[in-house]
């Protein structure tokens, strides 16, 4: 039996007011086809004028109404509501107000590459695409910019701590999807390049939650081969990715005593003794290979070909 | 049939979690399983290979997938989240689209193999769950973990994304929890249990990473768990093995012990800490030592 009255917990925060955000319990008349956004609409209407939550194109096209419903990011124009529940903004975002998140600042890092001539040109420098490529690309160029992939990302939110800035999965797709219709890709990778996609744990939280399923964490995946292919991927990123492939052509499993030495070079594992001799202790140490598996030869009969970057 | 296994021990529990291979064995044996270890197998390449070289990627895993296709196993049973996910990503491609499963038989053709996609892969602990069940698993615990409280860490891989991997709700994961309670013991429940480790960008930024481990020891610790499970030695080495490294970073003693899946069942099955590795562990289980010996 569905209950005539919804309850909904919303997380309210006034800046001027509260040190940290409220829990507010509120009871809705439950409508037919009702989404959460509704839910919002109607407390403003009836209850709460001063509630802070934003919408705009209630078609899933402009991703401002993005929040969370019990923990989980979703757009609140199409998420149908139900019992006990808790509305609180985007995590990973610094709130305005109740659950208006600003945006701005994560905003602002897209401005380098805002414009559309970035060749230097002047000229348009669009490409046509393939059939298949289309499809492809209108995929990635669907992201209405709602941040549910950026509020969930780990390494987004470890750039507070200092260091090399990740500039998140959100600015990653649209470079991919920039690279993948420019005739001339280069100044589009050479940003992402900066944008450090290596920082990326693979973790594929952006994948699961892009309520438009695009899949940023693939769309890294694929930005990393071309700066590896075009020798533009950051040096680490490089070696071990090198190294797996060596690795596997020379004894079918990851050497992970080599995997080290080719990341840092034979001076800096060095400074790894305290903890491989901790490992050793644990009779946990990674042994080198000598010489090749059986299986090595087949291995190579297989992958020789297969190697396609320059 | 139904209780024969590929099993895909992957690199790390060859190499710095021999633990893991341990327990997995002597547990399987326990418990009735025949596992043939695919010896001849291949590392899956990891988040490297199927990213910058997807050709040789491809290629690659279809080969295990036929080897164990061609002993007549249904199963390849992996041990390790990184190697599940890579896996079945290339399977799925390869059950999904005719061109790169042609593509990959023209390869594995100069080798005298082919690839059929019949068969399927799936981690120990889904095994354990689906196949063999948790009933039965309770009736053959000798020990039950009563006294433990133990934080379920899923990490990502066996978890996200759902349509690769697809056995647990990546928003409310269960599988280790109904697990932990089927041993006896209790499920420490912490916030960041389906959160990363850290592990695929440690050579990149190994500050960054340590945090990231860190962070999601110290909040298990503040739940009250006495220790941790994962499903992953990759997620192992980065919350075990280099523990001292986040304590450093986190300028904070953790000291909270990381144990495999297979361990845990292992224990409860009345296996001896030392036939299970435990003592090899970098944060040495020391409590769980001393009580389980007796
Ligand atoms: S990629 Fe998906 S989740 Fe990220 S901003 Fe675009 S639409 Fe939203
Ligand atoms: S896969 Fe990478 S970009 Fe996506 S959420 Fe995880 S760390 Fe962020
Ligand atoms: S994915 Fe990782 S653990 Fe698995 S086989 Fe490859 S390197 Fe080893
Ligand atoms: S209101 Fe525009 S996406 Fe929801």
């Amino acid at each position: 039996m569905q209950s005539e009255i919804l309850t909904v917990v919303v997380e309210r925060y006034d800046p001027e007011r509260d040190k940290a955000p409220r829990l507010v319990t509120y009871r809705v008349p439950r409508q037919e086809g009702m989404v959460v956004a509704d839910v919002l609409l109607y407390l403003y209407e009836h209850e709460v004028p001063d509630l802070g939550f934003l919408w705009e194109c209630r078609t899933r096209r402009c991703g401002t109404c993005a929040m969370r419903v019990n923990g989980h990011p979703v757009l609140t124009c199409s998420e149908p509501v139900r019992e006990d529940m808790r509305i609180s903004p985007l995590e990973g975002l610094p709130v305005v107000r109740d659950l208006i998140v600003d945006r701005q600042e994560l905003q602002e890092r897209l401005a380098p590459w805002a414009g559309e001539t970035l060749d230097g040109s002047g000229k348009d420098a669009r490409i046509l695409l393939e059939p298949g490529e289309i499809a492809h690309y209108r995929a990635l160029s669907e992201c209405i910019d709602c941040f549910i992939c950026d509020s969930v990302c780990p390494a987004l939110a470890e750039n507070a701590k200092g260091g090399p800035q990740f500039a998140g999965p959100r600015r990653l797709i649209r470079l991919e999807a920039q690279v993948q219709r420019r005739a001339e890709p280069l100044p589009w990778l050479m940003y992402a390049a900066q944008s450090n996609p290596s920082l990326c744990t693979r973790c594929f939280a952006c994948t699961e939650e892009c309520p438009r399923e695009l899949r940023p964490a693939e769309a890294i995946g694929s930005l990393t081969k071309r700066l590896y292919d075009r020798h533009e991927l950051d040096p680490h990123k490089t070696a071990h990715i090198t190294s797996f492939v060596r690795s596997i052509l020379r004894g079918a499993w990851l050497d992970e005593f080599r995997l080290l030495v080719d990341i840092y070079g034979i001076v800096g594992v060095a400074k790894f003794i305290p903890q491989a001799l901790r490992m050793l202790r644990h009779r946990k140490l990674p042994k080198p290979h000598f010489g090749k598996t059986a299986q090595a030869s087949d291995i190579q009969t297989i992958l020789q070909d297969l190697d396609n970057r320059s | 049939m139904g209780n024969r296994y590929a099993y895909f021990q992957g690199c790390a529990a060859r190499q710095s979690c021999p633990e893991l291979n341990k327990s997995t064995l002597l547990v399987a044996k326990r418990l009735g399983w025949e596992l043939v270890t695919l010896e001849c197998g291949a590392c899956t390449g990891a988040r490297d290979l199927i990213e910058a070289q997807p050709e040789m990627a491809m290629v690659l895993n279809a080969r295990t997938l036929a080897l164990a296709e061609a002993q007549g196993l249904e199963t390849v049973m992996t041990v390790c989240s990184t190697c599940t996910i890579t896996l079945r990503q290339v399977n799925k491609m390869l059950k999904e689209n005719t061109s790169a499963l042609e593509r990959s038989n023209q390869e594995l053709s100069r080798i005298g193999l082919r690839y059929n996609a019949t068969v399927e892969v799936r981690h120990f602990l889904w095994v354990l769950i689906a196949d063999y069940g948790l009933d039965r698993l309770k009736e053959q615990v000798k020990r039950p973990l009563s006294d433990l409280s133990v934080a379920p860490y899923y990490g990502c891989h066996i978890l996200r994304p759902s349509d690769v991997l697809g056995f647990d709700d990546p928003d409310n994961p269960r599988s280790l929890h109904n697990l932990i309670t089927a041993l006896g013991g209790s499920p420490a429940d912490f916030s960041s249990q389906a959160d990363c480790c850290g592990f695929h960008m440690m050579t990149i930024d190994e500050n960054r990473a340590a945090r990231h481990a860190g962070g999601l020891l110290v909040d298990a610790q503040q739940q009250g768990a006495d220790v941790m499970v994962t499903a992953c030695p990759l997620c192992h080495i980065s919350m075990d093995s280099w523990q001292p490294k986040s304590e450093r970073v986190m300028k904070r003693k953790i000291g909270m012990p990381v144990i495999h899946v297979a361990q845990l069942v292992g224990l409860a099955l009345g296996f001896s800490p030392r036939e299970l590795g435990l003592e090899q562990h970098i944060i040495r289980p020391v409590e769980i030592i001393a009580n389980y010996s007796r």
